[in-house]
């Protein structure tokens, strides 16, 4: 016990130190780094008790400790709410070409700027890169990730806007598994990870919608954009029982700020002067249970049965206790279909993975985000597919 | 089983509830981001009348701030159009075969009433965003020159259609009814002239408009495109209400 308090001394108090050393995190905010997962979307966005092993490096660093091994290589996940669907896969892409293809049109055909009104598409990708190696004790990882936004503007002459962040992230991490208890099998995970992280963002000014294909298109990509690097670092704690998991992450815990480069569309720099902008530390506590069996059903129906929460963003200016909480539940059936269910803010959320050969998972998931600041303010629901090649 | 597909049905049906909205409320809050967050979020509802109101609050705190006046003007439009292009909403302002037998607006008189005060606000509200923000931006420039044109030009036409002055153009005892072909037609006479002045003036800054969008984006203002139509068509209104009388 004595060392266990030794140990949450040496722990907490630099925790506790640098919260009060920090600069003020609120200006220039920056959403933080991270791959993504269908998983933690399916699950209401629950990470921190319930780690899968190939998240471990990005979501609890304390999961490193665990003593399976896990090869990722290759992770392509493609998410997107239902216009940024019609732009990715549907007609509403190739219209944008055809009609910002003839610059003579100056208004768009009626019928186009009816669907376009209003038009806000919203999507997001993991990969292509997307590699990590979970050992017992330690993880490395390299991942791209991409998130952006095209929306229309306007129901006489509408204009086009496009925001488009491509992050790439290597994350290397060690971890230490204590055990407290060998009869009930307590154990206690620490780990950290320290991880380099580039931003290219691309924020296109308002442009006719007559010429927004060369928005969408990336083989006519021109204007400007600008890299932001950063050195970041997350910490995790974990106790661990064979039923139940208890964890606590302090993301970004030295305040990770992003120092920005500008460059014109033909990659040279530019001379001006940005200001850095910050990933607002914050910290997240989570618990998991994990039953024996589903409501009494044989463990070949229904296993690996696991119901999580989680509480993240006690750092941030947050409005409402619910946007920080996160629930999650997975159940696999007959060891082949995984169902996942969810409620993240408040919003309800679903997925069904399946794993092929033993390590092709495939994933699908119905998940909605808050984009406003109050739960139920502003939803954004994501259709998002995934595939996860695993060693 | 039976449970879970009931339970997976609601998930995929419901995906846009939020089980903790009771929790929230934006009511009497006077935080401005806040304020103008809920405001955007009920444009992407498509509920623009809610907008307004959030705006509206916005602009209260802060008088005259670009973001929530170009929210509100957008929104403003939107309810002008249903949600829809002004071109697909009012197809006979873009017309240039209109018959004068026909009425301009085939809308009953509660919605012009609507649609008066609407295009009145959102003309205001675009001639003091013009005067706040920088013409930096082609685009966006462009984008407002035309929905003040449009709001101008359609707040011209009601005004003349409601000659008695009680906000709601088209009913029986207005004087005045303005014709597809953008004529005049004399439901009665021996009004007061002053609400012809008025709409004249909403024309005249109408088209005023338009000559700026065809300073800002000239393809847009073409020899055959809906805007350019409208300008004609509004400049043939204008002589033709400066010669009604009483």
């Amino acid at each position: 016990m004595t060392r266990l308090l030794h140990i949450l001394c040496s722990v907490l108090i630099p925790f506790c130190t640098a919260v009060v050393a920090l600069p003020s995190p609120l200006a220039a905010r920056e959403r933080p780094f991270s791959p993504g997962s269908a998983r933690a979307q399916a699950m209401g966005m629950t990470w921190i008790a319930c780690t899968a092993p190939e998240d471990a490096a990005f979501f609890n660093p304390a999961w490193l400790a665990s003593e399976d091994e896990r090869f990722t290589i290759i992770r392509l996940r493609t998410g997107a709410n239902s216009d940024g669907l019609a732009l990715l896969f549907g007609q509403t892409g190739d219209d944008i070409r055809m009609f910002g293809s003839d610059s003579g049109a100056g208004i768009p055909p009626r019928g186009f700027m009816d669907t376009m009104t209003g038009f806000d598409a919203v999507y997001e990708t993991s990969g292509p890169l997307f590699l990590s190696y979970k050992g017992e004790g330690f993880g490395i990882g390299l991942y791209s990730s991409s998130r952006g936004g095209f929306n229309a503007h306007g129901t006489t002459l509408p204009t086009a806007t496009l925001e488009h962040d491509f992050d790439i992230g290597a994350i290397a991490g060690l971890a230490l598994p204590i055990t407290l208890d060998e009869d009930t099998g307590l154990q206690l995970l620490l780990g950290g990870t320290i991880k380099y992280l580039v931003r290219i963002r691309h924020i296109a000014s308002e442009v006719p919608l007559t010429e927004a294909s060369r928005l969408v298109d990336p083989f006519a990509f021109s204007g400007d954009f600008r890299i932001g690097q950063a050195i970041g670092s997350d910490l995790g704690i974990t106790w661990r029982t064979p039923y139940f998991s208890v964890g606590v992450v302090w993301y970004d815990w030295f305040g990770t700020t992003l120092s920005w480069n500008e460059y014109s569309g033909d990659f040279k720099t530019k001379d001006t002067k940005l200001e850095d902008t910050h990933i607002t530390p914050m910290i997240g506590a989570g618990i998991a249970w994990t039953p024996p069996d589903l409501f009494g059903l044989p463990s070949w129906l229904f296993s690996n049965t696991q119901i999580a929460i989680d509480v993240r963003g006690f750092l941030e200016e947050e409005d409402s206790f619910f946007k920080m909480l996160h629930i999650g539940f997975e159940s696999t059936f007959l060891h082949f279909a995984t169902i996942r269910l969810g409620i993240n803010a408040g919003y309800p959320t679903c997925g069904l993975a399946f794993l092929l050969f033993g390590g092709l998972n495939l994933e699908y998931t119905l998940a909605t985000e808050e984009r406003g600041r109050l739960p139920g303010q502003n939803p954004l629901t994501l259709h998002t597919i995934s595939v996860t090649l695993m060693l | 089983m039976p449970r879970c597909s009931v339970v997976l049905l609601l998930l995929c049906l419901l995906p846009g509830c939020n089980f903790f909205s009771w929790a929230a409320s934006v009511d009497d809050s006077n935080d401005y981001d806040l304020l103008v967050a809920e405001a955007r979020a009920h444009m992407s509802a498509g509920s623009p009348e809610k907008a307004v109101d959030y705006f509206s609050r916005a602009l209260a705190i802060r008088t005259n701030d670009i973001q929530a006046l170009d929210g509100r003007v957008e929104a403003r439009l939107l309810i002008l159009t249903d949600g829809r292009s002004v071109y697909t909403a009012f197809p006979r302002l873009f017309a240039t075969n209109g018959s004068a037998s026909e009425n301009l607006f085939t809308d009953l008189p509660p919605r012009l009433g609507l649609l008066l005060a609407t295009s009145l606000a959102a003309a205001h509200d675009a001639t003091v965003l013009d005067s706040l923000f920088s013409h930096t931006n082609t685009a966006r420039t462009a984008r407002l020159t035309a929905d003040a044109a449009v709001a101008n030009g359609l707040t011209a036409l009601l005004l003349a259609a409601d000659g008695n002055t009680n906000g709601i153009p088209g009913e029986a005892g207005d004087p005045i009814l303005p014709g597809a072909d953008f004529g005049i037609r004399l439901n009665t006479s021996g009004f007061a002239p002053a609400f012809v002045d008025t709409a004249r003036g909403h024309a005249q800054a109408a088209i005023l408009w338009l000559g700026r969008l065809a300073m800002a984006a000239p393809l847009s203002m073409a020899t055959g495109t809906p805007l350019s139509a409208f300008r004609r068509s509004l400049v043939r209104f204008a002589s033709n209400l400066s010669e009604v009388r009483p």
